[in-house]
């Protein structure tokens, strides 16, 4: 008998001198690695059952799975090019006190003047009669007082890198992981980057988005193409997938045979999945337009069949007809559950040096646009998260004057917004601590603290899905989808949602 | 359960597979997205022709999204993917799982498993059309007369293609089961082009199925 090598690494695998090195199937079997061609050609399916987000995502019960999973539509807007959200909302030190002035931030070296929102949350008050937060202002203009009184907000103080796309504050990829998946659209986005926006991100790379340029990108997903509709017809076309759903149902029961209750679920996941597919393949309105949903509220509110750009600030910096397709149709999915989370990208917010006329008019826009999504929710009874982003921010010289047009990029005033909506209610916010609507805080200096649980991007990303998960009651995802990120109280401190 | 020192393990195993399974596959080579990310710091040490040691293997990554489409024109043999199979996996990709991204088996998945399978099927069908006698699934299949007369080939066919699609025989039922459906959805097409259509259903029956994505 030959000398026997074991591997210093892993001692289960014993290889003997005096055998050749494993080349065929067998002779791996025989030396221990053989288990892995099981995983070698398709870990995209069978990595799925070893993770722990796939048992949350999935319901073993029903083909609704998806939809009957307890989690909100999530959507992401960017404002591409750093956005002065800290000179809109006013951010707090770590006491939850007004900082002694907010000149850099635009609002004058006086203490400033506030309007409370969002039962108490304090943004940049009226001077010389105009709302200084055209923020809330545009917010305010796409919304009913009925929407707000349903919503609550969040201020998350992190200092951000100036423009550009490598800020790691987009939390979609622990959203996905936690079980936030369309049934019948992939994550939607208007960037074609990773996650779909202008942002990398934060803790998990999400599954590649759906990139949607017009309405059309949405209905074309859903339709297989090409040679299947040209060379079969549509009954042929059913019978077909009925095959394939035959086919996989039998095969997949197989797999489920060894009794793993992983493998049970593989079998229910892949019958629901072939059968839908079906049910897509010929249906004539899969129900993703909302131009032809019966109920076209929603279609309404977007003003999707008026020409024209709409919801600007004196028809400044508006959305044209073809953004507001886009944008509404990808809420409209996202509140639906058709899609994963949604990504929108708004540009322009590189703004320093336009004068604070055009800086505010894409504040308003800005706020507009969030407004219409918490609009959204009313008008679909359905819960949404909203996290408002941006890279970087801007800066202006100090004054005693009140709305200073912002002239630097600043990304150390960095801010990123949370906001949610319910239609049953406010939702319950903590009241523990003075300014409780606040993660991290600003310094003297005007600036975010990076020594606080939000104190980077990627902390701050974690911050805002800590609480999505809140909001939606399942902050027992939390330590699921990542291995305990936060102590008790760090979670305590940081999840602001009651 | 697998322990992390073992999957690092295999994944080196990964690493030499698929690397054969990309070069195996080269003459179909598509320009190449398909790709095995590694940051391996080594691998087995060779002491004299025997495997000897494994020495601080990290995890590889790979790409699934990128890998599907090179593994269906592998099962399918298909030498020169089209333009029209290259393009329908561009605008699919989005829908198809990432390795350890997306912890998801979606319609839109196979929605685009679907789409993507009879673009190769179709590339398929063109090339064994062509090839003549040097056909490799549908060698006994007479293209020149109507899907009726292929009845009698149906068998073989489906054995050939469960062998290269599956890795293996088709069972009783799964034989059954393709014959009288594609028997069911061609009975009143005579035309002699329908038989190529047939075939393509065949196909994507098969390449669209679990088993052709489970291993």
């Amino acid at each position: 008998m030959g000398k026997i090598i074991t591997s210093t690494k892993n001692p289960r695998l014993v290889l003997h001198e005096d055998h050749k090195r494993p080349a065929s199937r067998r002779e791996f079997i025989a030396s221990g690695l053989m288990g892995f061609s099981a995983f070698m050609m398709a870990p995209s399916i069978l990595s799925i059952l070893g993770k722990p987000s796939f048992a949350n995502a999935l319901s073993a019960e029903a083909c609704a799975a998806s939809s009957a999973t307890p989690l909100p539509a999530f959507v992401g807007i960017n404002l591409g090019g750093g956005a002065s959200l800290s000179g809109n909302y006013l951010p707090l030190d770590a006491g939850g006190n007004l900082l002694p002035k907010y000149d850099i931030l635009g609002l004058g070296t006086g203490t400033p003047t506030i309007e409370n929102e969002f039962q108490g949350v304090k943004f940049a008050g009226v001077s010389n009669g105009t709302l200084t937060s055209q923020f809330l202002a545009g917010l305010r203009s796409t919304t009913s007082q009925a929407t707000r009184d349903k919503s609550s907000f969040v201020g998350v103080c992190v200092p951000l890198q100036d423009d550009t796309n490598s800020n790691q504050i987009d939390p979609t990829g622990m959203v996905t992981a936690a079980g936030l998946v369309g049934d019948l659209l992939p994550k939607l986005g208007t960037s074609n980057s990773e996650t779909g926006i202008d942002q990398k991100p934060s803790k998990i790379t999400p599954p590649a988005p759906l990139i949607v340029t017009k309405l059309e990108d949405l209905t074309s997903a859903l339709s297989p193409a090409s040679t299947l509709t040209k060379q079969l017809d549509v009954n042929q076309r059913r019978k077909l997938l009925t095959l394939v759903s035959s086919l996989s149902g039998s095969q997949a029961r197989a797999v489920a045979s060894t009794n793993s209750s992983s493998s049970a679920t593989l079998s229910k996941l892949v019958q629901c999945a072939t059968d839908k597919n079906i049910e897509l393949a010929t249906a004539t309105n899969p129900g993703i337009d909302p131009m032809l949903d019966s109920n076209l509220s929603l279609a309404n509110l977007w003003q999707m069949n008026t020409g024209g750009n709409l919801f600007g600030r004196n028809g400044n910096q508006a959305f044209s007809q073809n953004q507001r397709k886009i944008f509404g149709s990808m809420v409209y999915n996202a509140l639906k559950g058709n899609s994963g989370s949604i990504g929108l990208e708004l540009g322009g917010y590189d703004y320093h040096g336009q004068g604070r006329q055009n800086q505010d008019d894409k504040d308003f826009m800005a706020g507009a646009l969030v407004g219409k999504v918490l609009e959204s929710g009313a008008v679909m009874n359905k819960k949404v998260f909203i996290h408002v982003t941006s890279d970087g921010s801007v800066g202006a010289p100090s004054s005693t004057e009140v709305r200073v047009g912002f002239e630097s990029d600043r990304g150390s005033g960095g801010m990123a917004y949370i906001l949610a909506f319910d239609p049953a209610g406010r939702p319950k916010m903590k009241n523990d601590r003075a300014g409780s609507y606040q993660i991290g805080n600003y310094t003297n200096g005007q600036g975010a603290s990076d020594d606080t649980l939000s104190g980077s991007a990627e902390r701050a990303g974690l911050a805002c899905f800590a609480n999505y998960l809140a909001f939606a009651g399942q902050s027992s995802l939390l330590d699921k989808v990542l291995s305990r990120p936060y102590t008790t109280s760090e979670q305590d401190y940081v999840v602001r949602f009651a | 359960m697998i322990t992390p020192l073992r999957l690092n393990f295999r994944s080196a195993v990964l690493l030499a597979a698929a690397g054969f399974t990309l070069a195996s596959c080269s003459a179909g080579d598509l320009g190449s997205k398909s790709k095995l990310n590694s940051n391996s710091s080594s691998s087995f040490s060779d002491c004299g022709g025997v495997v000897c040691e494994v020495i601080d293997m990290k995890t590889i990554a790979v790409d699934t999204s990128e890998n599907l489409l090179t593994t269906m024109v592998h099962h399918a043999g298909v030498t020169d993917p089209s333009n029209a199979t290259k393009t329908a996996y561009n605008s699919q990709m989005s829908k198809l799982p990432e390795t350890g991204k997306v912890d998801q088996i979606t319609a839109p998945m196979w929605t685009a498993i679907t789409t993507l399978s009879s673009e190769v099927c179709n590339d398929l069908t063109n090339q064994e059309m062509a090839a003549g006698a040097q056909r490799r699934i549908f060698t006994s299949v007479d293209f020149t007369k109507s899907p009726t007369s292929s009845a009698p080939v149906i068998d073989d066919v489906i054995r050939r293609m469960a062998r290269s699609f599956w890795s293996r025989n088709e069972t009783s039922q799964e034989k059954l089961l393709i014959r009288e459906n594609v028997i069911d959805a061609f009975q009143n097409k005579t035309a002699a082009s329908e038989t190529k259509n047939q075939m393509l259903y065949l196909c994507i029956a098969m390449l669209a199925s679990l088993d052709a994505h489970k291993y």
